[in-house]
């Protein structure tokens, strides 16, 4: 925070805090990380959800939620280079981790998941189509296609068979790489003993399920903006099945989270004073109103009314719609509530000091916005470079 | 036309990936500091970084060399155990060039009362006056001697 | 050395039931024994009189900013009131020492707590640094390494003191060094030699002749926040159950 947010945060301090903390260093920047990843590990668990437990009716989006895990997934290291302070220094994450530390296993995690997991996913079910397009294609398009078939540009049955057994294996590797890639985010904040509001056993567990939560709202969202600018007609019932997913994740990422909350009220320890002062006050919007109502609640209700008793193509389709943005506001809302929450309080537990959000500045809204756009736009090229229709295989 | 074998474009992709780690364990030992984990899992010559940084206190002792009477005042009476340093701040530019730096000389009545002003929580056996009483539009030093402070 | 100490103590894990009758938990360690030729300090609550020397010999000793927000030691004042409300306070971390608040209510009992980096025996602070940039001494000084860090502010999360903050200069964090500069000429910190009641009383934990040792082996003294197992080397005498 600039010297400016720092005095006002000083007049604005409720309560004692110790006198380092008045600053608040892990910015909204922090609070894009998890959200990112767990987007990244939401659309991968997606697809994989056709590759591996063969649910057909999610395939005309199983390219898509690769393509879309990949933007997210190059975007994602962004707003940490964005947040460190010594930028240029990020690669001694590579040279020596310091392994006690789970932020040192960012950057194993981040290129494993990245090179063995999701580029050769992509490779392996796109292969086909750019190999006959490097041959067709002209132009700049034709020179990347070249490029991507590493030279081998023939391919026989055989070898789509070894193509499809080595794709479903990856995928199967790729389900626990994904839950280690967004896991080990919960496991940073969770294994935090000084700060009561982050640790927590179940702190991974909920940061994993909003993940998927988060994931499969973000492909419903993609699929059906995508489909409308293109002008094609949604299948219902590829929709029907990832709003069900859907459905069940929330219910179960609900249910963690209010039992949680229930448990730490119930045991009532030395942060419970602290934790009324701030779900009353500081978090009651983005906690109750837009984590719990808008993220959570509402969803379900609407979701599981159209499990229940069915509606028409055109109602589910707005339902899938608005339930799809209000679910990833909510579970940004949740991220908030972990990363910005949990350094407002002081660990005193004897006051709380402010968050400044300024607009401009390397941690402001606008560059936020710019981060929150930056996967989209990478995903429009990647689908200008490979485009998800189904062929005819 | 060229045949390929069932597996050529993985040995291609593993390949490249291969090379590339090679390429980084042969470079690892180049861009990690010299003197990191000779101790521990840090760069051993940040401990002497942090042990070659200049003081600005100096010892008291060397303040009795020229002043030994002020030094011999304050060793006699209530103000014993002092360090010089309390009142007159970082002394050790003026112990090496004692012309070029003075330290300042205190009588404002605000300095002595930060201590001796009777203020909540302060113990009840340390010596502290209600400032609002007690001579309130005098100095300090008109009555009582900076560095042997019973009365004068 | 280390890896031989693990293997040791795994294979006493495994081996001990079979040869003794009952496996003694190692789970009584004094100071003593943890502090094994390490600096420590103890705070001496009832000589406080919160006059902020400390703070202002410290900020200009280690070039610490002069603004409200850094701090490598500061002094709470509390004031406990007879209503059981407890009322704590820290004006610009007391460099400017304390006002008097004639509050309207009785006072129980109030005190000066002077804080600063604990120096932890198992630091979470060097636990969470992703690069290697913090670390502990052999001697027990928990040090930065400024050139290192790349400023992610783990160590600053991790710390559940709140005695690290974010140097606006180096852009990286900083903490209190227990003069690090000073005590291996021999010298002692600045915060020790300024205090006019010495309050703070600084050696080797386990040094006979060391005045810490004394205070150890002769008073009752506490740590903050033991339950959090970082085993702390600065030591209270004289704290009050309301000290955070």
């Amino acid at each position: 925070m600039e010297i400016n947010n720092l005095y006002d945060a000083l007049r604005n301090i409720q309560g004692f805090i110790y006198p380092n903390e008045i600053e608040l260093r892990w910015s909204i920047l922090i609070v894009l990380y998890p959200y990112i990843t767990g987007l990244v590990a939401g659309a991968f668990i997606l697809a994989s959800l056709e590759k591996v437990f063969e649910i057909k009716e999610v395939k005309p989006t199983y390219r898509l939620s690769l393509l879309t895990s990949l933007s997210f997934l190059i975007s994602a290291p962004i707003p940490l280079l964005f947040h460190i302070t010594h930028p240029l220094r990020g690669f001694e994450i590579f040279l020596t981790p310091h392994l006690s530390s789970a932020m040192a296993v960012f950057g194993f995690v981040y290129i494993w998941y990245l090179m063995a997991i999701l580029i050769i996913e992509i490779w392996l079910e796109y292969r086909k189509d750019i190999i006959e397009w490097s041959k067709r294609k002209k132009g700049i398009k034709g020179i990347l296609y070249k490029i991507l078939t590493f030279g081998v540009d023939e391919i026989n049955e055989d070898i789509e068979n070894f193509d499809a057994k080595f794709s479903k294996t990856i995928a199967i590797i790729g389900i626990p790489s994904a839950i280690l890639l967004h896991g080990y985010v919960g496991f940073i904040f969770g294994s935090v003993k000084a700060n009561p509001w982050w640790s927590s056993v179940i702190m991974p567990i909920i940061f994993l399920f909003s993940a998927m939560v988060s994931g499969i709202a973000l492909v419903i969202f993609v699929y059906m903006v995508l489909n409308y600018l293109k002008g094609k007609p949604l299948q219902i019932s590829c929709l029907d099945t990832m709003a069900k997913y859907l459905l069940y994740a929330i219910i179960i990422d609900f249910s963690l989270e209010m039992l949680d909350l229930l448990q730490r009220i119930y045991e009532a320890e030395e942060f419970f004073d602290m934790l009324q002062v701030l779900i009353k006050g500081k978090l009651f919007i983005s906690l109750f109103i837009l984590q719990i109502i808008i993220g959570a609640i509402l969803p379900i209700l609407f979701l599981g009314y159209i499990q229940i008793f069915n509606a028409s193509d055109s109602a589910k389709k707005f339902t899938y719609f608005v339930v799809s943005l209000m679910v990833l506001i909510g579970i940004f809302a949740t991220r908030w509530n972990v990363v910005i929450g949990g350094q407002l309080f002081s660990k005193s537990l004897r006051g709380l000091t402010i968050y400044k959000l300024g607009l401009i500045g390397r941690e402001g809204i606008y560059v936020s916005f710019g981060l929150i756009l930056l996967p989209f736009i990478i995903l429009v090229f990647l689908i200008w470079l490979l485009p998800f229709e189904e062929r005819n295989k | 036309m060229k045949r390929f074998g069932k597996y050529s474009h993985i040995k291609r992709l593993f390949g490249i990936y291969f090379g590339v780690l090679f390429l980084f364990l042969i470079l690892r030992p180049f861009l990690i500091p010299k003197s990191f984990g000779k101790f521990g899992h840090y760069r051993a010559s940040s401990i002497d970084e942090n042990i070659n940084l200049n003081t600005k206190y100096a010892d008291i002792k060397e303040c009795k060399e020229c002043h030994e009477k002020e030094y011999n005042d304050v060793a006699s009476f209530s103000h014993k155990n002092l360090n010089c340093q309390i009142c007159h701040g970082a002394l050790l530019n003026h112990v090496e060039n004692p012309d070029e730096f003075k330290p300042s000389i205190i009588s404002d009545r605000k300095f002595c009362l930060l201590c001796h002003a009777e203020i909540e929580a302060r113990p009840s056996s340390f010596k502290q006056i209600d400032e609002k009483e007690h001579f309130k539009d005098e100095e300090c030093i008109s009555c009582h001697l900076s560095h042997s402070p019973n009365l004068k | 050395m280390k890896r031989r100490e693990f293997i040791k103590s795994l294979l006493g894990f495994f081996l001990t039931p079979f040869f003794k009758n009952e496996i003694i938990p190692n789970l009584i360690i004094s100071t003593f024994k943890y502090g094994k030729n390490k600096y420590g300090m103890v705070v001496d609550i009832s000589k406080c009189i919160g006059c902020g020397k400390c703070v202002i010999a410290c900020k200009e000793e280690n070039d610490v900013p002069d603004l409200p927000f850094y701090f490598r030691t500061w002094i709470e004042r509390y004031l406990i009131f007879e209503d059981g409300e407890v009322y704590v306070e820290s004006p610009n971390g007391g460099v400017q020492g304390f006002k008097k608040l004639n509050p309207p209510k009785k006072i129980a009992k109030a005190f000066f707590v002077p804080k600063l980096c604990n120096q932890c025996e198992e630091p979470p602070c060097v636990q969470v640094c992703p690069v290697g940039a913090t670390y502990e001494t052999d001697d027990g000084v928990v040090l930065i390494d400024k050139k290192y860090c790349i400023g992610c502010g783990y160590c600053v999360q991790a710390c559940p003191y709140g005695a690290r903050y974010f140097h606006p200069k180096t852009k990286t964090p900083d903490k209190c060094t227990f003069c690090y500069h000073r005590i291996k000429k021999g010298l002692l910190p600045v915060c020790v030699l300024i205090c006019p009641q010495n309050a703070r009383i600084f050696g080797k934990i386990d040094d006979p002749e060391s005045p810490v040792y004394k205070y150890i082996k002769n008073y009752p003294l506490q740590v903050l926040k033991p339950h959090l197992r970082t085993h702390p080397k600065v030591y209270y005498k004289d704290m009050d159950m309301e000290v955070r």
